[in-house]
């Protein structure tokens, strides 16, 4: 065996141990612990902070609106309104807080899109989404199938792109945008 | 006897309630609009028969801000020169692309120098741009499935004038407008320069008029010029990021938010900031898209306001 190979354990053994303590540093400023006070080392934390806030939340049934779209289709409407009341009463106790934590801002995205009724009076999106997409939603939930509720859906969906996507050569929505479009494209769609 | 009293204890109690229910069916918000203009367009553009707009003609006015040669600065004439030397974009083209520019600033009281930079820098005027895409944004507004959507079903949602001045205009109700590619000069194509005008033109004074709304419901003031930069703003880059930086003001600047609405350059200021757009829009975004829309959205307004406004330069 050469030298080559009798140095190559060693330095996987390295490789592994820089990878493990990296992860750790990343984990640990992630969380919810203070890091110490080093500015370059906070700003890690607060990018990762931010970013688990658009990808993920620490309250279970905040998460459970990634999820509505496949209770209507394996459990149908019942299911689905049952699980949508119960996130409305952990987005409203969210949204009470008043702060400027990650939760807030989806509990307020989750808001804007399916309980707008939740929002402040004074909140600009109150009256836009009550306008071009909560009465249609509404309609929805009590006729879905029916091709009325397909009208509404078409209406609901362009309304939400309209005015949300802020590409125009790369249309896209936000995640909380594309889940309620997914979710009453579902309701709207014919029979299974 | 009897009769007559139950008759008069109804209408007792039906003057009251009826008069409630006509006061909150025609309730509508007072407009926060302080004074602007009476009209942008100088009349000597006017096509023939376009009467000048009622809004505000009773109420004291102010100055355009808006340049009536148009685009504005010098960086900008230069690169309109280069096109048309290039034959990027024909004689014949332009002049139809300004003066259906000019019919709907007079029809919607509409800064005609804010259309052109808007349609300039979304397609540089070219009205072909992206005809043979089939998923993207297309034409000279750059309009996507959902823009046709909001022409052709809600064209009269935000603004009430929008199905007469297409009519106006265009001779007839157009509608359904398509990316219709094989007919060029049939008036339902958005590749049909007057109707991609006046389609862009109406989408935009959606913008404009639903964003004045809700200001006005919430009793804000705003100076009506600098609204149609934010309208710019979110004809570009959706109301949603427009609001967003209304909201991220009011939480974190109360002091200037009042102050997005009437200064310009706090506006220009507030959509240049990460810590006010770029910070609003990573409450919807993963903070790399959120800093390069935020990125795009101030690139994109400097260009408008350096374009648009007269005495600006970049």
């Amino acid at each position: 065996m050469n030298k080559k190979n009798q140095n190559a354990p060693v330095i996987l053994g390295i490789f592994f141990v820089v990878t493990l303590v990296s992860a750790g540093v990343i984990y640990y400023f992630a969380g919810d612990n203070q890091g110490p006070g080093i500015s370059m080392i906070g700003n890690l934390r607060g990018y990762f902070a931010t970013h688990r806030a658009d990808h993920g939340s620490p309250s279970p049934a905040l998460a459970s609106f990634s999820s509505l779209d496949d209770d209507y289709k394996k459990g149908g409407l019942e299911k689905f309104q049952a699980k949508k009341e119960e996130l409305r009463i952990e987005v409203e106790s969210v949204l009470k807080k008043d702060d400027d934590s990650p939760d807030h801002d989806k509990a307020e995205n989750i808001a804007v899109y399916m309980f707008p009724d939740l929002l402040d009076k004074e909140d600009f999106e109150r009256d836009v989404a009550m306008e071009n997409w909560y009465s249609q939603e509404n309609k929805i939930e009590q006729d879905p199938k029916s091709p009325e509720s397909r009208r509404e859906f078409e209406d609901l969906k362009n309304n939400v792109w309209n005015y949300e996507n802020p590409d125009r050569g790369q249309p896209t929505v936000s995640d909380y945008a594309a889940q309620v479009i997914r979710i009453y494209d579902a309701m709207t769609r014919g029979e299974n | 006897m009897l009769l007559n009293d139950l008759r008069l204890r109804h209408v007792i109690w039906i003057l009251p309630i009826g008069l409630a229910a006509w006061i909150i069916l025609n309730w509508r918000p007072e407009s926060t609009a302080l004074p602007g203009p009476i009209s942008y367009t100088p009349s000597s553009d006017l096509a023939s028969g376009i009467p000048l707009p009622m809004a505000n003609r009773s109420r004291p006015t102010v100055p355009s801000v808006f340049a009536t040669n148009y685009p504005a600065s010098t960086r900008l004439k230069d690169e309109l020169k280069y096109a048309r030397q290039m034959g990027k974009l024909k004689p014949e083209n332009e002049e139809l692309i300004v003066r259906v520019i000019n019919a709907m600033g007079a029809q919607y009281n509409m800064p005609p120098s804010v259309l052109w930079c808007l349609l300039f820098q979304e397609s540089r005027l070219d009205h072909l741009r992206g005809i043979s895409d089939d998923s993207g944004a297309r034409g000279i507004g750059q309009f996507s499935s959902f823009s046709f959507y909001e022409v052709n079903h809600n064209l009269d949602r935000y603004y009430s004038g929008s199905l007469k001045a297409w009519i106006e205009l265009l001779g007839r109700d157009v509608r359904p407008v398509s990316a219709e590619a094989k007919r060029l000069d049939d008036p339902s194509s958005y590749f049909y320069i007057p109707t991609a005008v006046i389609s862009s033109a109406t989408y935009f004074n959606n913008r404009y008029h639903h964003l004045g709304r809700l200001l006005s419901r919430n009793r804000i003031p705003y100076d009506p010029q600098l609204l149609w930069l934010h309208a710019a703003l979110a004809y570009n880059k959706g109301s949603r990021s427009v609001l967003a930086l209304w909201k991220e003001t009011h939480r974190h600047k109360r002091r200037v938010s009042g102050k997005l609405f009437t200064d310009r350059k706090i506006f220009l200021g507030a959509v240049a900031s990460p810590d006010l757009l770029g910070r609003a829009l990573q409450r919807i975004w993963t903070p790399s898209r959120a800093e390069s829309y935020a990125k795009e959205a101030s690139r994109h307004l400097a260009i408008i306001n350096e374009c648009s406004i007269s005495g600006d330069k970049p």
